[in-house]
């Protein structure tokens, strides 16, 4: 009896620090309509920098607890709202919430920059040794703190929205910013308010969280994010309910903590992990039973997809097997060890293009399928190319399981629930010992690292590692020529439809459910293919596949393109290899501050970046004698580097010259060619605005948003000349053919 | 021929539709009208599939369909546009009503069917504009080339005047004229009450979610009720506000 007394007091003080961290979750979704995934890294980095004030330089507990509250959190929500977040008017739902888990990366990243993780940061509780003695049973001060602040808080919210003027305009900027604007509100200072109390209530769990364990960035960011369960218990909308929700967690969280040691021997491995995976279930299991959102309307996205083309689809997969090829040889073994994860990580980043960048379902558990994947393929250990076609079907058929509850989710839900799956396996499934169905032992990671087999056919032996890096990367060329073939038929566009007119595609006749689920259990197989590939080219282990390891991948995928399978190998070659640490040393550090702020940056290009390599790629591959003269002249440097003539660094970068030199020299000679007439300049034109991402080949926006959305380019002009004969009256032409 | 019987519709306290049943032949044109917030679109939703009725029942020849899956309904012959325009903006024009195609039962294939579509509607020109970049008025014509891909029994149009030009709307009305012909149903709701007397053979008036009349345009025209319900009356308004 007393052991459940203690439980449920300190159960108690976990759902208030739970409650504070999901309310200001809440408070910043309703006023702004933004889901901050970063809402735990802020509270991470906050608690953080109070360590640094409070124990590192010794400042008094309250000034420290000012600076950081009332300071350094406010401003900090202010100018994420101010800088970031304000200039997302507009997009999407998911990119909002991509820019915040790019925010989350960079968070990270930055914190790791600061305070190096080698070195341990004891951080003590509130009124440390104090103990209140209540009926036989021993509470620390630092739980009523706790309990203290969370009703603290939710009367200073209850007060702050239904009492004064600010909270009004606050939750009238909820239903139409536009009116409450049009009403004398300023939804800016709402947002800017509601950003500010979200960033320092986050900051005020972080710091009541931090004692329960070391500092350390990625658990204390994961213990916060336990929190959006509470929150969206509370359906992201309704505080009270947010209280209920950060009530059963607490009290699920520590009775499961106290009484699951208790389990007999032979049962207590299977739960080892379970405690930690608690918040994740429990998010699991109320977005399953909640009850479905209606169909609303579309938002007009800026991003587009381009249908891509089989020549240069084909020739994209060819250069990838034959560069692959030339490079290889050059390539000392202790190389091949760092940039062996280059395939395996592009092919998962390939999965993401036909999911997340076709369909919009934003899944944030590629990596987990990666994993099941790559655990399928080490249980199999068959040395057949054939095997990673069971590693295929094996997370396939994963990626379908968790289409099913996704099926009634959609946008932000979609990428919690995926989150939820990713973090349970992470934390429970994949610690599993050693177990037997039948008498089929099965043992997931291994005790550790996976041992797989590299593939062997007649003949040719993939196993050395230079064969098996050629291996990877036919391997990707053929899962890039999968996913070109997908976006090229009517199953492709079927997914296109889904994401683009949710509500019209099922009154076309077509099954919405089955495309769903056929899309996730092919980028789920594709994935699996990916974590095969991947721990085939170095161990893998249980963290190669978390939840955290999985984010830099969705980034660099967005940033380049998410509907491009271009920007897949970007992310093998950024991510995999040691290309970047090679030019800037010192790089990992701080690559992920770079992919994390990168990302935040991505409202101003939703299409990504490779978009705009478009047009370089166009201007080569139109004029033969400088297409001709880059392939000479890199088969001419890949010479001279195998004549042992200069060492792979000088190699390397003449090639990336070669590559940058091209389109220069192409666009130089385009403008230089023959003269020309007014009406080619305009086809020219219309030619570059296409080129330049122009929504139709014509405009850079559609007509009525024209001007609007981008600047007004010459382009347009141009293009609104021609579409109104114009042109013919610049020439003198006959008059009346314009028709205005 | 299409069938709703007693369907009522309430989110939360607010009944949107209360015990409404009409029927739309096939091979004519049926109006549905009212002031905003009727339940007119409300109305489609449960036709199609896309909200469901707190009761009540919707048929199509007969088939209960009222429990059936929004694809299913449109396989079975039921298809519609959007007041809000619904297209799949990446898409061509030609793609968004090949998408739509019914592959069963027929030799045409999806390209040959929006080729002949766009014909019919006159907006070949348009076959290889993406979608999103198509003005309003010729978008809805490509939202019912959409419609019509699917082989519908029975169309609903919701709104599909609003934003065209009052040539467009002439010869929408055309194509509305032929698509009947054909032997299709059309269920047309639209505020441009001269085009609805022009092309319907019945019309019915809704109102705060209640059936307030129905009849030819001759007898609609006339019905007092309906002149209250756009323009208001102060008998009408007494005993709406008697109304318990």
């Amino acid at each position: 009896m007393d052991t459940f007394l203690s439980l449920t007091v300190s159960g108690l003080a976990t759902a208030a620090i739970y409650a504070v961290a999901a309310s200001g979750l809440v408070l910043t979704y309703t006023t702004t309509g933004t889901f901050n995934f970063a809402h735990g890294a802020i509270g991470m980095i906050s608690a953080f920098l109070y360590w640094q004030l409070r124990f590192d330089w010794g400042w008094p507990t309250p000034v420290a607890l000012v600076a950081v509250l009332l300071v350094a959190g406010p401003l900090f929500g202010m100018g994420l709202e101010r800088v970031v977040m304000r200039r997302l008017e507009g997009t999407s739902e998911i990119t909002r919430l991509v820019v915040t888990i790019a925010l989350l990366l960079g968070l990270l990243g930055l914190s790791v920059f600061i305070w190096d993780p080698g070195v341990g940061r004891p951080m003590r509780n509130f009124f440390a040794g104090n103990v209140v003695e209540v009926g036989g049973i021993r509470i620390p001060w630092h739980q009523f703190v706790a309990l203290a602040v969370a009703a603290a808080v939710a009367v200073g919210l209850r007060i702050l929205l239904y009492r004064t003027r600010s909270g009004v305009a606050m939750r009238a900027s909820v239903d139409n910013r536009t009116l409450a604007a049009l009403n004398g509100a300023r939804p800016e200072r709402s947002a800017m308010l509601a950003w500010a109390i979200g960033c320092s209530l986050a900051a005020l769990s972080g710091i009541l969280i931090a004692p329960t364990l070391t500092l350390s960035a990625i658990p204390l960011t994961l213990l916060i994010i336990n929190a959006y369960g509470a929150a969206v218990f509370g359906r992201l909308k309704s505080l009270p309910m947010t209280f209920v929700g950060a009530l059963v967690l607490g009290l699920l969280n520590d009775y499961a903590i106290g009484y699951l040691t208790e389990l007999p021997d032979d049962l207590e491995p299977y739960f080892r992990g379970f405690v930690a995976a608690i918040p994740a279930i429990l998010l699991f299991v109320v977005l399953l039973v909640m009850p479905a959102s209606r169909l609303g309307g579309v938002t007009r996205s800026r991003e587009i997809s381009v249908k891509p083309g089989w020549g240069g689809s084909l020739g994209l997969a060819a250069a990838v097997v034959i560069g692959t090829a030339m490079i290889t040889p050059l390539l000392r073994t202790s190389d091949l060890v760092s940039i062996g994860r280059v395939w395996g990580l592009a092919i998962i980043g390939v999965s993401m293009v036909p999911l997340i960048g076709l369909c919009g379902q934003l899944s944030l558990c590629q990596l987990t399928f990666a994993a099941w994947g790559a655990i399928a393929y080490a249980h199999l250990q068959w040395d057949n190319p054939l095997a990673l076609g069971w590693a295929a079907l094996v997370a396939g058929a994963v990626g379908a399981l968790v289409a099913l509850p996704a099926l009634r989710l959609k946008g932000i839900y979609v990428a919690l629930a995926t989150a939820a799956f990713a973090v349970l396996c992470d934390r429970w499934l994949f610690q599993f010992p050693p177990f037997s169905i039948g008498s089929h032992e099965f043992d997931l990671f291994q005790n550790g690292t996976l041992e797989v087999v590299r593939p062997r056919l007649p003949g040719v032996d993939f196993s050395g590692p230079k064969a098996y890096f050629l291996f990877a990367s036919i391997v990707f060329a053929l899962a890039l020529l999968a996913v070109v073939a997908v976006r090229r038929s009517t199953f492709g566009e079927r997914l296109i439809a889904i994401k683009e007119g949710p509500a019209a595609v099922a009154t076309c006749g077509i099954d919405v459910n089955a495309a769903k689920v056929a899309v996730f259990a092919l980028s789920a197989a594709i994935a699996g293919v990916g974590g095969a590939v991947l721990s085939g080219a170095e161990p893998a282990n249980n963290s190669t596949f978390d939840f955290v390891a999985g984010l830099p991948v969705l980034m660099v995928m967005v940033i380049g393109g998410v509907a491009s399978v271009g920007s897949a190998i970007a992310t093998g070659i950024f991510l995999g290899s040691p290309l970047m640490s090679r030019i800037f040393p010192g790089f990992e550090r701080w690559q992920n501050i770079l992919v994390g702020f990168s990302g935040v940056g991505l409202g101003k290009n939703p299409n990504g970046f490779t978009a705009d390599l478009r047009r370089p790629s166009t201007l080569v591959k139109r004029d033969p004698v400088v297409l001709v003269g880059m392939l000479v002249a890199l088969l001419a440097l890949w010479g001279m580097r195998t004549a042992e003539l200069f060492t792979n660094g000088p190699y390397v970068v003449a090639s990336l010259a070669v590559l940058l030199a091209a389109p220069i020299v192409a666009g130089r000679r385009a403008a230089t060619a023959a003269p020309v007439t007014e009406a080619e300049e305009t086809r020219e034109a219309v030619d570059a605005a296409r080129l330049a991402g122009a929504v139709d080949g014509r405009l850079s926006a559609p007509p009525e948003l024209l001007g609007l959305t981008a600047p007004f380019q010459d382009t347009d002009v141009a293009v609104l000349d021609e579409v109104i004969d114009l042109v013919e009256i610049h020439d003198g032409g006959r008059g009346d053919r314009v028709r205005i | 021929m299409l069938e709703v019987t007693g369907v009522t519709v309430r989110f939360g306290g607010l009944m949107a539709v209360r015990d409404v049943s009409l029927s739309a032949p096939l091979g004519t044109v049926t109006g549905l009208i009212g002031p905003n917030g009727a339940g007119k679109t409300t109305l489609f939703n449960v036709i199609t599939g896309l909200g469901a009725p707190t009761s009540g029942r919707v048929s199509l020849d007969g088939v209960d369909i009222t429990r059936l899956a929004p694809h299913k309904r449109a396989r079975l012959g039921l298809s519609r546009t959007f007041q809000a325009l619904q297209l799949f903006g990446t898409l061509t024009v030609a793609e968004n009503i090949a998408l739509a195609a019914r592959r069963k039962g027929t030799a045409e294939k999806p390209h040959e069917c929006a080729a002949r579509l766009l014909e019919f509607l006159g907006i070949g020109h348009l076959a290889d504009t993406h979608a999103h970049n198509v003005p309003t008025g010729q978008a809805r014509l490509v939202e019912l080339g959409r419609a019509l891909a699917t082989a519908p029994k029975l169309v609903l149009l919701d709104e599909p005047a609003s934003g065209q030009d009052p040539d467009e709307t002439e010869h929408f009305k055309g194509l509305l004229r032929q698509i009947a012909a054909d032997g299709v149903g059309v269920l047309l709701v639209e505020h441009d009450i001269p085009l609805v007397m022009g092309v319907c053979s019945q019309i019915h008036v809704l109102d705060f979610g209640q059936l307030i009349a129905r009849g030819t345009p001759e007898e609609i025209r006339r019905d007092e009720r309906v002149i209250a319900a756009y323009l208001g009356t102060e008998e009408v308004d007494t005993t709406e506000a008697a109304a318990p």
